[in-house]
């Protein structure tokens, strides 16, 4: 048996544990290795398990960003709402937006909806903690090769071959993805604490999305151009709209790294509020 | 089997407050949150704001390998917040807890399994929560697939599953850990009788190489499985032993009072209960182990028609079982009084409290004039164990 030097020691105290800013990111790292693999077992756990019940199955995963196209498609075709000249034609357009915005929005939702579905294991047992952003960042991994499906599928029945540089477009991607859970980061101490967060997303994204150029062109000249200069996610889902379909954007490349650098920045201190504000959390949650 | 009597959880001056009110509690939970992202956290934590409590205070104790902690107490006394601190889930707002190797809890199993998914898909699941590795999964998976007992529906989705087979399939995933320290909440007292004599036997090897805290409201179970006893009430530490049985009692006695429910046709009264000489309408009497014991007992008639009745006496254990019983022959009603002397034993029975109850019956032994739930408490003292529950009174009539 192991003398009592060699076992795993762990203190509990009011204190926390003192470290500095990059102490904290080292362990958080080290549990980041050590609860991949529950990560994603729990990523699949969740997956597997929403669409075992229903006859479709998968489908459910394509259908929502399908549809919401469609409707554009129509409205626009109609005639009934009219939108700036795109540069490629509209339902490739129309199906590139939502699908990528879809993914940005699954990445702000997903954060928050798995941390909130994880109450009891959170309150009850002691694992990393980290796992649960692990899960959540598989189960928007999920949801961005759906999109990716759709957006591929889309390209060859509108008869357009960006060419292989948008491939290298693709990994792009992962700075929406970025920006969606950087925002979910933030918003997740207090969506633990106050439902209003849960209440009030759907219809916060819903708000942003028409503020953001995703089912029309970034138009010109006028009074809210600013607004589109500035809105991150904006700039970053033109970008690589553009670059997948290989069209013109007004979105240049400094900018889009600019947003890249400034998420990231963001990102890195949105886990260490996660880490730090979880314990403080996990007792309010009740079990 | 112990090799070492190292100290392995080390708690001191530990305490823990919560909010009576929800949105007092959330509305703290913010300021906590933003303290400590300011690093603030440390400061003014031992003070009270309004609507808040002690759930747990000045808790200090080591405990070595080997030792079995029971934590007993009444609903609400602390004892799954002490837990939860132990487990590292909730953190102390004063003094600290040192936990020295892996920690395993079994607080409430199958937490996690997902419905939908099957027992086998749970298992893995499960198994990664408590930090298991697929790969060792893998290899448990048919031992814990044999020791639950359910492989015939293995692969059937869990929501299918009766509570009893959930339970086996969690604690067959959870009876792969190799904790140092042990966390146990009232888990055992869950599956069929087979199952929880098969969870017993793993928990009691565990127990070998681990220190244990156990909570639990069967005191049987504690008396058996524990060799030191923690008693809490409203969050403080009422009682640290060694001597189990002292700890049990004390916390048996603290229902007194609350519990003696009688039940009257309005018949017959009771003026006396003495034991030993020691007159006592209620009370508390001591008894030695193998001794005898005099037992008077005054009633009054209230009703002039009573001409006889006869008295029993029940003596109950810390588990409510009768382990006693004596039953009077009829007595006359003379003037009103009815008096039942006589003199029982020998009390060879477990060293520990007795409850009295008494029983007054009129014509039949159907209709009870007068039920008495608890009328007297009898500690019988002396060593531990002597063997079986069951006492054989003998009586005989004194004057």
């Amino acid at each position: 048996m192991l003398e009592n030097q060699h076992l795993k020691t762990r203190v509990y105290s009011p204190g926390g544990t003192g470290d500095n800013f990059f102490a904290i990111w080292r362990s958080i790292i080290r549990e980041f290795w050590l609860s991949h693999g529950l990560g994603f077992r729990l990523a699949s756990r969740n997956i597997s398990a929403r669409y075992r019940r229903s006859l479709l199955g998968f489908l459910w995963a394509f259908l929502p960003p399908i549809v919401t196209s469609i409707v554009w498609i129509v409205l626009n075709d109609q005639k009934i709402v009219q939108f700036g000249k795109t540069d490629i034609p509209y339902p490739l357009f129309v199906v590139c937006g939502t699908t990528l915005w879809q993914m940005f929005t699954s990445a702000v939702v997903i954060p928050i909806q798995t941390v909130n579905a994880s109450k009891s294991i959170l309150s009850k047992i002691n694992f990393p903690r980290e796992a649960i952003l692990i899960n959540a960042f598989y189960e928007i991994l999920f949801n961005v090769v759906i999109g990716m499906i759709i957006i591929g599928a889309m390209l060859i029945y509108s008869g357009i071959n960006p060419g292989f540089s948008a491939l290298l477009y693709l990994p792009l991607i992962l700075q929406l993805i970025l920006i969606g859970f950087t925002v979910s980061l933030f918003l997740l101490p207090l969506s633990l604490l106050y439902s209003d967060v849960q209440y009030l997303l759907p219809t916060a994204l819903q708000f942003v999305m028409y503020l953001t150029p995703v089912i029309y062109p970034k138009p010109v000249l006028t009074s809210f151009e600013w607004l589109f200069k500035y809105n991150p996610v904006g700039l970053t889902l033109q970008y690589i709209r553009g670059g997948i379909t290989n069209s013109v954007v007004d979105v240049t490349t400094l900018d889009f790294v600019t947003v890249g650098l400034a998420t990231l920045g963001l990102f890195v201190v949105g886990v260490v509020l996660f880490r730090i504000t979880m314990e403080v959390l996990i007792e309010r949650m009740g079990s | 089997m112990i090799q070492n009597r190292d100290i392995l959880v080390k708690v001191q001056g530990v305490g823990k407050k919560f909010s009576k009110d929800l949105k007092k509690s959330l509305r703290y939970g913010l300021f906590d949150v933003c303290k400590s992202v300011v690093g603030l956290g440390s400061r003014e934590r031992s003070v009270l704001r309004k609507d808040e409590f002690w759930a747990v205070r000045d808790v200090s104790f080591e405990l070595r390998r080997g030792e079995v902690l029971g934590l007993i107490g009444h609903n609400g006394a602390g004892k799954s917040t002490l837990l939860k601190m132990l487990n590292g889930l909730i953190r102390p707002d004063e003094g600290s807890i040192t936990m020295h190797g892996r920690v395993g809890a079994l607080i409430e199993l199958g937490t996690g399994f997902n419905p939908v998914l099957t027992g086998r898909e749970n298992i893995y699941v499960n198994g990664q929560i408590l930090g298991f590795s697929k790969k060792e999964i893998d290899g448990k998976l048919e031992s814990i697939i044999d020791f639950s007992e359910i492989r015939e529906f293995i692969d059937s989705p869990v929501q299918s599953y009766s509570s009893g087979m959930k339970v086996r399939l969690g604690f067959a995933v959870a009876s792969q850990m190799e904790p140092d320290v042990l966390i146990l909440d009232e888990v055992l007292a869950v599956g069929d009788i087979g199952f929880r004599g098969k969870c017993m036997k793993v928990v009691h090897e565990m127990m070998n190489r681990a220190a244990v805290i156990f909570v639990s409201h069967s005191m049987p179970v504690v008396n058996r499985y524990c060799n030191r006893a923690m008693m809490l009430a409203k969050g403080a530490m009422m009682m640290d032993t060694y001597e189990v049985q002292l700890a049990i009692d004390k916390y048996l006695s603290s229902f007194e009072g609350n519990n003696s429910n009688i039940f009257s046709s309005g018949q017959v009264e009771l003026q006396k209960f003495g034991f030993n000489g020691i007159e006592l309408q209620t009370g508390k009497g001591e008894v030695p182990v193998f001794d005898h014991a005099e037992i008077r007992i005054n009633l009054k008639s209230l009703d002039e028609r009573l001409s006889k009745v006869r008295i029993r006496l029940n003596f109950i254990n810390k588990d409510l079982l009768i382990v006693a019983s004596v039953i009077s022959e009829e007595i006359a009603v003379e003037q009103g009084l009815i008096n039942y002397y006589f003199k029982a034993g020998p009390f060879n029975a477990q060293p520990g409290m007795y409850k009295v109850s008494l029983v007054v019956f009129g014509e039949s032994f159907r209709d009870a004039l007068l039920i008495h739930d608890s009328v007297y408490n009898i500690q019988v003292t002396g060593e531990k164990d002597y063997g079986g529950h069951v006492i054989i009174l003998k009586t005989e009539p004194i004057s």
